[in-house]
């Protein structure tokens, strides 16, 4: 229900339709930056309450262990790819030159380069995606 | 050939009423109509304590963005058939405070604006304010920010920032598009002087490249690059200690002056 502040909130984030391909990869990011930090502070503390009352430190992760560990790494590896891209285009090296705005606008960030180092991300992702299945086979035993 | 077509409006009036309401109306339009035109004639004919801003009806003043089936239009460059829609959703521009109906409150916008100072700041302080001569520019220098100064002010490419959305107190798309289409002005050498502002907690690093602010641009503005540029551009300044070419020399042509009887 819109309020006379009308502003959106967290809810702005996550609205794509209508929008680029490069909302879709920003909420992406978002959605997977937080996923690696909840992961990070669940590990730290589940690791070290069982060192904390058991003594161990390392044991070999169980089916859900593992399940998590390949979630995990698929996660990571779309995550660094894309931080990869927007590092490059937040220094403005992927945005093209200015231009003169004729009709038909056409916008050199929704195009050229950047865009084409999202189709080399994809690629690159789909790609080592191709051996994480084989690692994920190795470690689930099949 | 006329089709009905028909309008769910966003109506509030914030200072008597507490909860929003959605208005239908049937408006029968053609190929040629567009969604200004259509509420217009809701306006005419249906309901006239409907609040709309427009003035041009030929974007190029800004005043009559909204959101139009969830997306940041203007009302006069959106014709409603190319819209395919049986149901048209409006409302007003979303992060923005609602005056009435589909008019919002842009003076937050327009102060943010004025802190980053969109006007050429020279060290000459004298030839400025009493000019003997003119500045010329090459192409490539005009090229250079010529793109940014297309800004109409519409408003939409900050209504559709994500970070505008969670964080109120960020500069936005529109303004950090000013600030670069000054900064990046070869007459200009202000940009030690806009540092502060968008160098700053709420300044362009907010910006995360969700390129919603070009997706929506109607005038091919592009704000998403000249945030980046902007960063880029603070980075060789402040890092590299690179200085821009500035045109320093004035041309000994006079300026034109005009005499009235």
């Amino acid at each position: 229900m819109k309020s006379r502040e009308n502003r959106e909130g967290i809810f702005g984030w996550l609205k794509f339709r209508g929008y680029s391909i490069e909302k879709i990869l920003y909420i992406s990011q978002r959605v997977s930056g937080v996923g690696i930090l909840v992961f990070l502070i669940t590990h730290i503390l589940n690791v070290g309450l069982i060192y904390a009352t058991t003594g161990i430190l390392w044991e070999p992760p169980g089916l859900i262990g593992k399940a998590i560990l390949i979630i995990l790494g698929v996660i990571v590896i779309f995550h660094s790819l894309n931080g990869i891209r927007l590092t490059l285009v937040e220094y403005g090296f992927l945005v093209g030159k200015p231009i003169r705005a004729v009709y038909p606008y056409r916008m050199t960030t929704l195009s050229g380069k950047q865009r084409l180092a999202i189709y080399l991300v994809t690629t690159v992702f789909v790609i080592l995606m191709y051996f994480w299945t084989m690692v994920a086979f190795h470690l689930l035993g099949w | 050939m006329e089709r009905k077509i028909q309008f769910k409006v966003f109506k509030f009036n914030p200072s008597i009423e507490v909860t929003p309401t959605w208005r239908v109306y049937e408006v029968e339009v053609d190929r040629g109509t567009t969604v200004l035109d259509a509420l217009l004639k809701i306006k005419e004919e249906q309901d006239p304590s409907l609040a709309i801003r427009y003035s041009c009806r030929q974007a190029i003043c800004g005043s009559c963005g909204m959101m139009i089936n969830g997306k940041q239009r203007l009302a006069c460059f959106t014709r409603v058939l190319e819209l395919n829609s049986k149901i048209i959703y409006v409302e007003p521009l979303s992060n923005y405070p609602i005056i009435r109906d589909l008019v919002t409150d842009f003076s937050e916008l327009f102060s943010k604006e004025r802190s980053v100072k969109p006007y050429i700041i020279r060290d000459d302080v004298e030839e400025m304010s009493n000019p003997t001569g003119m500045y010329l520019q090459k192409p490539d220098e005009l090229l250079s920010y010529l793109q940014f100064a297309d800004c109409i002010e519409c408003g939409l490419c900050s209504s559709a920032c994500p970070t505008v959305s969670t964080d109120r107190l960020f500069l936005s798309p529109m303004v950090l598009n000013k600030a670069y289409r000054f900064s990046a002005d070869s007459r200009d050498s202000g940009l030690v002087h806009r540092l502060p502002v968008i160098d700053s907690e709420h300044g362009c690093w907010r910006c995360h490249f969700a390129a919603a602010c070009s997706s929506v641009c109607p005038k091919g503005v592009d704000p998403a690059k000249s945030i980046q540029l902007l960063k880029r551009m603070i980075t060789s300044t402040n890092i590299f200690k690179k200085s821009r070419k500035r045109i320093v020399e004035i041309s000994s042509r006079p300026h034109v002056t005009l005499s009235f009887p």
